[in-house]
């Protein structure tokens, strides 16, 4: 037994790269020790932005021996007139086995030569060494990419290699690179290399030296350095937990350092400050009650004993971003509001469909009709997208992400209602399915900008296909799904929800703001149907992300129903009903009733069959079925949206239905008699299709 | 240390390290990558250690000399190394080292950059150099270049010297660094930013750039056809420049810009394909 140890020594690798290249790594060692039968002990992968390490303890020196049964020829070829064979004596030559090894295996075939033959275990070594370039070339990146000409391709040049079997170095490669015993430490060190002889003394040196090859460990030691901050400034919390995850993989050895910001810039949103620290420095914010501490912590890689220059730069680089963003400010405030207004006109929103000031008054005319000309949504709407051409936001800055909070300040600056100024904050959520959802109005705005965007997208062709969604369109479709289903902590919650009755009157009002020379009137109904069709898929794919069979999703949504609830409201009911014993023998005989029907218009090319007469129906099963039919259209519309109650109706009619499939044809010779049966599936096939599409049903 | 003295200390260290010392190309350009010695040289598979200064121009980052950090001319330090030596990171370290920011006093770091030139089809994948969390070099392994694969692979360095020099004089602006110990960065450059930033965001007269564009063009293309690369590629330059000058002066629209970029690019490949081709045939041994 020895242990192993790989390092593969790299110019610093992305920070995102690190948790996917270890796990890859060292799935693939447990799999080469698996599949070669070579016990081990306890493995770990550990990696900082310099190295991938792989440490296995306990690692068999070879691979278990065992016995293979190899089979040979039949016997009929191995013996002829009592004598053994060329293909006998072949047989034995081959797999190297004297007499005694051999013996006859009886199959259906009849018995044929076989033995046991007695394979060992090949060393670990060896196996390794042979394993290795496979290894090294599988492990998992976003991207890779070649330096040298060994044509190795990794995410980031290989510069050292350790591979230890227990005191032994393996002859193993990694590009131009080939296994020797040092290693690197960190830059900031006296000692910056080591000669290591074991995977002991290797890790022996590394912990002397502080790096920290545990993910988990230096995330300890960061989250403890936060929190110390936090105590010391009686902050209450820091921005943000998921930083803290990147900067885990941004140092090797984690040694965290605060540093101050002048008063003034406390003027500044605190949304713009921790941007401003976060986005691309890297730097911690602090917050005490909603208010942002005039300090920062960021993460050092490896200890300084004067780290007095180290902070006094840091300091520096932020200062010079603060300054910028205290430009913007003061630029885009000192302009007001109703001058950012003005400037939306000369931004072209998408080319050939108008600037975002028509944009601008298109989502103003859609909220007045989803929230009854509210005149505080119609201003949100008008405003909500003023700061887009702002100082802070335009040009793709570290502030970009801040868009929407951005307008929202401005517009509080400018002395406007607060609830306008909200509302250009939360047009924009929620981002996804779980985010906090915006107040109603702004949900309004919400819903007229997506749809803008999506009938925009479709204008210019840019319809979603396959992995190709430029423009984002399905997220927009699914925020609209989303902020009309309304949820509470991730369960959709319909009173959370706004009610619109109908989407597709929403997109018909939207593409007829761009007016007949964007869209001609006979190009519209083709627009929609693809617009309907695109938001259709995305219902239903949400429908069945929460958990509603796919038969079921596809029979209450292949309805003429439009309103988004009342289709939830109905899948939910049906999933349950779809757990009753009788629910798929009741969708079997409906759908008998509209294949018939379907069938009926083909075959006779009548596109109506009327409204049933009561004299034309003979037989007394056709009789019962049609009188009982009345009580179930009144006791349907009684139902209302008790679906339990409408499928039992459905379900006792059922009883009627059977005799009458049973005994009478349909398709009788007399025209009259067969038309009027007709007419009454008909009515039944569409007074339930308007419910549930039982069609759909999976039967058996 | 003053900002020649710099240029001066950066020029030693890698002449020891076996670089070229050359000089910037008489055009303006966007960014060192542009000059010949690094967009023509790293298509090639002959080795080559190259260092130079390079002054650049960002039309869009003019802001009338008033803006500490920013100008629309400033200057890069660039070093290509072609193949890679093996301890070149180690090499870019002591470099910063004999500039006085050596590593057990600074927070040098590493972080994750790839770089993309869609104009010239090039992409490589590298870093931003921090020091105390400020950005003083873009680190690049070339994987293509004009939309062809290279081999061998070019490293290139480069330094911006302006960030660096107010870091290590420890001014607040570009403009009071210390050109010599009498002279100011300002005093050489300032009036120089405020004409500048005036003629790239106000002045320029947009049709005329345009015609220049579309005249460049024809000409680059004409030159290619007749595998004059070195003077086709300048004309490539040249469009990249009018293309910026125009984006600043808010000629360009966001849909247009994707057409601008990818006619340069056009360029940029045809000459790239011919300069490839050249040296393959053995006729172009610089």
């Amino acid at each position: 037994m020895r242990d192993l140890l790989l390092e593969i020594g790299v110019e610093e690798l992305p920070a995102d790269y690190i948790p996917g290249a270890i796990a890859s790594l060292e799935a693939q060692f447990r799999r080469l020790f698996e599949e070669n039968r070579i016990t081990v002990g306890s493995s770990e992968a550990l990696a900082t932005p310099r190295r991938l390490v792989f440490f296995c303890q306990g690692v068999a020196e070879k691979e278990e021996d065992r016995t293979e049964k190899v089979m040979g020829p039949p016997r009929n070829i191995c013996i002829k007139e009592g004598k053994v064979t060329m293909a006998y004596e072949k047989f034995l030559e081959k797999n190297n086995l004297t007499e005694s090894d051999i013996f006859w295996e009886e199959t259906e075939k009849g018995a044929y030569l076989a033995a046991h033959r007695f394979v060992p275990g090949r060393m670990t070594r060896q196996i390794i060494t042979e394993a290795w370039p496979g290894i090294l070339g599988a492990v998992e990146f976003p991207k890779k990419m070649r330096w040298d000409d060994s044509g190795l391709l990794f995410a980031r040049p290989v510069r050292w290699l350790l591979a230890f079997w227990g005191e032994e170095t393996l002859p193993l490669k990694a590009g131009g690179v080939t296994a020797g015993q040092e290693t690197f430490l960190l830059r900031n060190s006296p000692k910056k290399r080591a000669r290591v002889s074991s995977p002991a003394t290797y890790l022996e040196v590394v912990e002397k030296s502080g790096l920290i090859l545990s993910r988990e460990r230096r995330r300890k030691v960061i989250l403890e350095g936060l929190q110390a901050v936090l105590e010391k400034n009686g902050a209450s919390s820091f921005h943000s937990e998921s930083l803290v995850e990147e900067v885990v993989d941004l140092v090797e050895a984690p040694f965290v350092l605060t540093g101050e910001i002048a008063k003034h810039y406390l003027a500044l949103p605190p949304e713009v400050i921790s941007a401003a620290m976060s986005q691309h420095q890297r730097y911690f914010s602090f917050y005490r009650e909603g208010k942002v501490l005039p300090l920062f912590a960021f993460v050092a890689n490896g200890s300084f004993v004067h780290p007095g220059k180290v902070i006094r730069g840091n300091e520096r680089v932020l200062k010079a971003r603060l300054d910028d963003a205290m430009f913007y400010w003061k630029e885009d405030t000192s302009r007001g509001v109703e001058r950012l207004f003005d400037l939306l006109d000369t931004v072209t929103w998408m080319e050939g469909l108008g600037s975002l000031s028509e944009k601008a008054a298109r989502l103003e005319s859609l909220t007045a009709f989803l929230f009854d000309g509210d005149e505080t949504a119609r201003t949100g709407a008008r405003m909500s997208k003023i700061d887009i051409v702002s100082e802070m936001i335009k040009d793709g800055k570290e502030f970009t992400k801040l868009q929407g909070s951005i307008a929202k300040y401005y517009l509080l600056e400018d002395g406007r209602e607060e609830e306008v100024a909200c509302i250009a904050e939360e047009h924009y959520w929620p981002r996804v399915w779980g985010d906090p959802l915006p107040r109603p109005r702004a949900a309004a705005v919400g819903l007229a900008d997506r749809a803008d965007n999506i009938i925009g997208a479709f204008l210019k062709g840019f319809i979603p296909t396959g992995t190709k969604d430029p423009y984002a369109l399905r997220r927009q479709a699914n925020s609209m799904i989303a902020l009309i289903l309304g949820y509470e902590k991730g369960e959709v919650h319909l009173d959370k929800g706004f009610d619109l009755e109908s989407v597709q009157e929403l997109f018909i009002k939207t593409a007829r703001l761009y007016g007949a020379e964007v869209l001609p009137p006979k190009e519209e109904p083709e627009l929609l149907r693809q617009v309907n069709d695109f938001f259709e898929d995305r219902f239903r794919a949400q429908l069945r992300a929460l958990g509603i069979p796919y038969d079921i999703v596809d029979a209450v949504c292949d309805t003429p129903e439009k309103n988004l609830k009342v289709k939830y409201r109905k899948a939910l009911a049906f999933k349950a009903l779809s757990g009753r014993d009788e629910f798929r023998d009741v969708a079997a005989t409906f759908r008998r009733v509209n294949n018939i029907v379907k069938k009926a218009r083909e075959e006779l090319r009548v596109e109506d069959f009327g409204l049933p007469r009561d004299d034309l129906f003979v037989e007394k099963e056709t009789k019962a079925m049609s009188r009982e039919w009345v009580n179930v259209k009144e006791e349907i519309q009684r139902a209302g949206d008790d679906y339990d109650r409408i499928f039992n109706a459905i379900l006792n009619f059922k009883t009627f239905v059977d005799p009458f499939f049973d005994t009478v044809l349909v398709m009788d010779k007399d025209a009259s008699l067969r038309n009027n049966r007709l007419a009454l599936l008909q009515d039944i096939s569409a007074l339930f299709g308007g419910i549930v599409n039982f069609d759909h049903i999976v039967v058996t | 240390m003053t900002f020649q003295q710099m240029i001066r200390t950066l020029n030693d260290y890698w002449e020891k390290q076996g670089a070229l010392l050359l000089y910037p190309y008489d055009m303006e350009k966007g960014a060192g990558t542009f000059n010949p010695h690094t967009f023509l040289r790293s298509l090639d598979r002959r080795p080559w250690k190259a260092a130079y200064v390079e002054p650049c121009r960002r039309p869009k980052d003019g802001r009338y000399g008033e803006n500490p950090y920013r100008g629309q001319h400033y200057f890069q330090y660039q070093v290509v190394f072609k193949p890679v030596p093996e301890n070149i990171q180690d090499l870019y370290i002591k470099s910063l080292a004999c500039l006085g920011l050596v590593p057990e006093e600074h927070d040098i770091r590493f972080v994750m950059d790839d770089w993309e030139s869609p104009t010239v089809g090039a992409w490589g994948l590298g870093w931003e150099v921090w020091v105390d969390g400020m950005e003083v070099t873009q680190y690049t392994y070339f994987q293509q270049v004009g939309g062809l694969e290279v081999d061998p692979v070019t490293v290139e360095l480069t330094y911006g010297l302006e960030r660096l020099a107010m870091y290590i004089q420890d001014v607040e602006s570009m403009f009071d660094l210390k050109w010599n110990e009498e002279t100011t960065y300002g005093e050489i450059y300032h009036q120089n930013e405020v004409e500048n930033s005036f003629y790239n965001l106000q002045a320029a007269d947009t049709a005329l750039l345009w015609d220049t564009f579309e005249a460049n063009e024809k000409e680059c293309l004409r030159l290619v056809s007749e595998e004059l690369v070195r003077p086709a590629y300048d004309f490539v330059i040249k469009n990249s420049h009018l293309f910026n000058v125009l984006e600043a002066r808010g000629a360009i629209s966001v849909s247009e810009r994707t057409n601008f970029i990818g006619r340069i690019r056009k360029l940029a490949r045809a000459c790239a394909k011919v300069y490839r081709e050249k040296e393959s045939r053995g006729e172009d041994n610089a």
